[in-house]
């Protein structure tokens, strides 16, 4: 009775351990695509305009699907503004305190523009993937005939 | 915007720990400037101009932490190390907290956190296992809450964490549901941190139990440990995660509630057991201390596990209260046996109640069988001892008959025992007779058929039964006196399994005369017992008389001159039930006679006179002075009004005195006020009060004076009774001592002076008003009736014939004044008259055994039948009886059948 009971146990803990396995690949998976995007949205956000970090990160906070915690943008702006891809500059304010404004560099935007073609060209690549796929299948099947 | 210093530490504490680089950075302060503006918009919109530090660390909590910190400032990972200001924070992300819900780690918690304290905590419910065997560890319920507790804790936990680790952030709800669950996280340590080191010594046994599978149960606390400090380490990495659930944690707090707590629980468990362990000490001195300290902190239960078996430490036949957690800090596997008599002494110290009053504790659970085979030590002895679970008085009737002219009652009693245990068991218990009342008839069914008893000297009688009852097991009943008053029953073997033993007990009662024309009389009833008496159980009572009888809640019936009553009788109603009788058509009777059917010789005619003799007046006072003596046990606390409103009617002649405190001294207190001011507590022995009012009554000088002592049970021999003897034996003033038992109970007193004629028996006090007229009675010098007896070959002129009984009534009376005799051949020569005319006194007592080859082999007399007391038919035989019956019959298919 023992014995069984501690056998079913562990199956079920073995199972269960699986799939955790799998739920850490697809975090990880997802954690590595979003760095990369997150960064091209915060400067694609101040393409045309500079704002300043709380309304910046509201934005971004707010874009549906992205799911990122303000934590996380403040560190980017950052290392981005290391990168000379922007610049800052501190504003008083007749509303509240001071404000820290945002604003693409020469280099950021372009750099923006890279991204931009990089992006849209790994969106028309990724689109492409299923027709490659069926004219890939069309040709070794002509061949195999052909044998 | 104003900033606290706090507040600004607090910024400056997370920008740091989230860099991992020193204030001067560029990183720092990039996000310490982006962070202070983001925290000075929030607060603004909030409406205020000062940032304190919860506003900052609730902002932060909002904020969240970096998802890509460990690569962000990754190559600060070297410079933590090497600063030595990070911490393991510093390598704290996303994939971490996601660790703690792996699926193996929830099974191993739910299990060892949850299911594993369930199952230990319903089976210490269900069977009690550790109560017997280790010690109780949930004597209470608050205990059984306290455990109960923890796996509610963990499971709280367990649902918080799957929260905070799905949703990835801290809503309101989860920071308060957080508090509430650090603070009880915090208040379970303690217990378990307790449990685990009182079950620390039976880990190694527990260990190599699971090598078979078993054993997983005392294992619970410490495996509940090491959960906990797996349950802490995720709440700190959950903190160190989710930058709001910092500093509010309410664990320290929960654990100082929790300690509290346990020490509110335990603590009195630990005095108690010093208390206990003082009182049961042979240092007398130590021993005071000891019912000191129970008096004050408890340990009643303990003494009277101890009392009833020992110890409470026996191995699987033991029976006890069960062992508190301090009995086993205090005595480990360690078994001590202490000897019942000290517990049974010191529980009636300090509680003022015989042991046996109160039921054994409870019997071990799923041992019962073995417990059937418990030793009953008191078997075959003198006294009554505990009570014995399983059997029990199964049913009870009475019939009696009261004669008119010789005023005595002769009443039957009929007992059966039963007994549900599977060995047999001896029966005993103390009957408490009205004033005077004598047992003049014992019978016992052996197979079916009723067998008399015979009667010889106490001591040949009781060596009879030990014999036959001890060694042969065999069936025999045994009646002795037991005290003033008070006779002794007891019978073996009641067979097991249901088994019936049925007997009858004949009682001659002389009635207590008010006037010429009333007379009243109680009925014996149960003092003490080692046999428990159902609630539904009724004493059936027939009384039938030449007189108009009436009592309380009887229905009754009258044919000619003839009445009878009948009731059925609670049996804690039976002592004070009181039956009056009353002569409608008084006659004198002051001479009777009858023919003598014991006496061998001629003169079988024996004649009784009633004789008023006047007291002896010494001095200018009429009236006795008498002296009041209360017990100031516990138990007569229920007695205190009563007494109370007695003494509002005293006269100059009478003084109150209380056996009061643990110094066992006579306190004087001749008010109410006085006297509501004792208190009454523990258990007195009352010896040396008593003599201190023999000495007191000895100096009232010219002036006769008596001793009434008020009392409960003394079941405790002290050992100072001989003392008490003596006084009363050895004086050139006589003083009488009246003994009233106002609660009943074992008494060693009443047992050890049974012979002692200045020792005498009690009047029956069921209220202020009886005890105002027995203090009367002993107060004011009336005269005593006494009887002149007259032996003669012929008939006597004059006077009335009446029924036997009167034979066995100076049988009694010639018994006691050979008892009065201070010398051993007189008191011999009382024996064989108390043999011949079949009758219990202090000199003799009954038997009956169940062959006569153990009669013979026991050196008694084979009884007979011949002469042996019975119930009168009334009236002689005509057909007034069969009226009488007919209508007895009828009213009582009446009312069954209503």
């Amino acid at each position: 009775m023992y014995k069984k009971v501690a056998f079913y146990s562990l199956v079920c803990m073995l199972l269960v351990d699986r799939q955790s396995v799998m739920a850490e690949f697809y975090d990880n998976w997802t954690k590595q695509v979003r760095k990369g995007i997150i960064e091209y949205c915060i400067l694609a956000t101040l393409e045309n305009d500079e704002l300043y970090g709380y309304a910046l990160v509201k934005i971004i906070t707010s874009l549906p699907g992205l799911q990122v915690a303000e934590g996380t943008i403040y560190p980017l702006l950052s290392r981005l503004k290391k990168s000379g891809l922007l610049s800052s500059r501190l504003q008083e304010s007749h509303e509240g305190p001071a404000r820290k404004y945002y604003l693409l560099t020469k280099d950021g935007e372009i750099q923006l523009s890279h991204m931009h073609k990089y992006f849209k060209g790994m969106l028309t690549g990724i689109d492409q993937i299923e027709s490659i796929k069926s004219q890939l299948n069309t040709h070794s099947n002509k061949s195999s005939k052909s044998k | 915007m104003e900033w606290t210093d706090k507040a600004k530490q607090a910024l400056h504490d997370y920008v740091g720990k989230t860099t991992g680089q020193p204030a001067t950075s560029d990183t720092y302060q990039d996000l310490f400037s982006d962070l202070t503006a983001h925290v000075e918009e929030e607060v603004h919109q909030s409406g205020n101009t000062t940032i304190h530090e919860n506003a900052v660390l609730t902002v932060l909590g909002k904020v969240g932490g970096d998802e890509f910190e460990d690569e962000v400032i990754g190559s600060s990972a070297v410079n933590i190390g090497q600063q030595n200001t990070g911490s393991l924070e510093a390598n704290l992300n996303t994939n971490n907290i996601l660790k703690l819900q792996s699926a193996s780690k929830i099974f191993w918690a739910t299990l060892f956190t949850i299911i594993l304290p369930v199952i230990a905590l319903g089976v210490e419910l269900a069977t009690g296992a550790s109560k017997f065997g280790i010690f109780d560890p949930i004597p209470t319920w608050i205990h059984v809450v306290l455990i109960a507790l923890v796996p509610i804790t963990f499971i709280l936990y367990s649902c918080l964490k799957a929260s905070l680790v799905k949703d990835q952030k801290v809503t309101d709800d989860k920071l308060k549901h957080y508090k509430v669950i650090t603070a009880l996280m915090g208040f379970i340590f303690p217990a378990i941190l307790y449990y685990t080191l009182l079950f620390l010594p039976t880990t190694p046994f527990a260990i190599i139990g699971c090598l078979f599978l078993m054993g997983f149960l005392p294992l619970a606390p410490i495996v509940c440990l090491i959960g906990w400090f797996c349950a802490l380490s995720a709440l700190n990495m959950l903190s160190r995660h989710f930058i709001e659930l910092r500093k509010v944690s309410f664990l320290k707090w929960g654990m100082l509630a929790g300690f509290l707590s346990l020490l509110v629980l335990e603590v009195p468990s630990y005095l108690r057991q010093d208390a206990v362990t003082d009182a049961m000490s042979s240092d007398l001195e130590v021993q005071e201390k000891g019912i000191e300290k129970v008096l004050r902190y408890g340990g009643e239960e303990e003494i009277l596990s101890y009392s009833y078996y020992g110890n409470p430490r026996g191995g699987m036949n033991s029976r006890g209260s069960g062992k508190t957690a301090a009995y086993w800090v205090s005595n480990g596997f360690k078994s001590k046996r202490i000897d019942p008599k000290i517990a049974r002494e010191v529980y009636y110290r300090i509680t003022g109640e015989p042991f046996n009053a109160i039921k054994p504790p409870e019997a071990q659970r799923g041992y019962t069988e073995f417990n059937e085979f418990d030793w009953d030590h008191d078997h075959g002895g003198d006294i009554v001892a505990g009570q014995t679970a399983g059997l029990e008085l199964h049913s009870s009737r009475m019939d009696m008959h009261i004669d008119d002219a010789s005023k005595l009652g002769y009443l039957e009693w009929i007992i059966e025992f039963k007994n549900d245990n599977r060995t047999a068991k001896e029966a005993r218990m103390q009957v408490a007779l009205p004033h005077n009342a004598f047992v003049s008839k014992l019978t016992l069914w052996v197979n079916g058929e009723e067998c008399p008893a015979s009667f010889n000297t106490v001591g040949k009688v009781k060596a009879a039964y030990k014999k036959i009852a001890v060694q042969q097991r065999r069936d025999p009943v045994l009646v002795n006196v037991s005290g003033a008053d008070r006779v002794m029953l007891q019978c073996f073997p009641v067979p097991s399994d249901g088994g019936i033993m049925k007997m009858k007990v004949g009682i001659t009662i002389p009635l207590d005369l008010i006037d010429s024309e009333a007379s009243k009389t109680y009925l014996p009833y149960i003092a003490v017992r080692n046999f428990g008496i159902s609630e539904n159980l009724k004493h059936e009572l027939f009384a039938q008389s030449d007189l108009v009888l009436s009592s309380a809640d009887s229905s009754k019936q009258k044919v000619g001159t003839f009445s009878a009553i009948q009731m059925s009788i609670d049996n804690q109603d039976l002592k004070s039930q009181r039956i009056d009788c009353v002569d409608m058509t008084p006659t004198d009777h002051t001479v009777i006679w009858t023919v003598d059917p014991f006496h061998a010789g001629d003169d079988k005619y024996l004649e009784r006179r009633d004789h008023m003799t006047l007291p002896e007046i010494t001095g200018g006072d009429v009236a006795n002075k008498v002296i009041v003596v209360i017990d100031s046990s516990a138990s007569l606390q229920k007695w205190k009004p009563m007494i109370a409103k007695s003494m509002g009617d005293k006269t100059a002649n009478v003084d109150f005195y209380v056996v009061g405190g643990r110094d066992e001294k006579l306190r004087k207190c001749n008010t109410v006020e006085e006297f509501e001011e004792i208190e009454f507590k523990g258990g007195v022995d009352n010896v040396p009060a008593l003599r201190e009012a023999l000495r007191i009554a000895k100096t009232y000088q010219g002036r006769s004076s008596s001793i009434l002592w008020l009392h409960g049970s003394q079941p405790v021999d002290f050992s100072t009774v001989p003392g008490l003897e003596q006084d009363l034996e050895r004086s050139l003033i006589s003083v009488p001592v009246y003994n009233v038992a106002l609660e009943d109970g074992a008494n060693y007193i009443l047992k050890a002076l049974k012979n002692n004629t200045h020792f005498r028996g009690g009047y029956r006090v069921v209220d202020a008003g009886d005890l105002v007229e027995v203090i009367g009675k002993i107060e004011t010098p009336m005269g005593e009736s006494k009887h002149v007896w007259v032996r003669g070959p012929s008939e006597p002129e004059g006077g009335q014939k009446v029924w036997d009984q009167i034979a066995r009534e100076w049988a009694f009376e010639s018994t006691q004044v050979a008892v009065t005799g201070r010398k051993s051949t007189k008191a011999d020569k009382g024996i064989p008259v108390a043999a011949r005319y079949q009758i219990v006194s202090p000199l003799s007592g009954a038997v009956v055994l169940e062959s006569n080859a153990q009669y013979l082999e026991t050196g008694l007399e084979i009884p007979d039948w011949e002469n042996s007391a019975e119930i009168p038919v009334v009236p002689e035989p005509s057909s007034s009886l069969l009226v009488l019956m007919g209508v007895i019959i009828v009213s009582l298919r009446r009312k069954r059948g209503e």
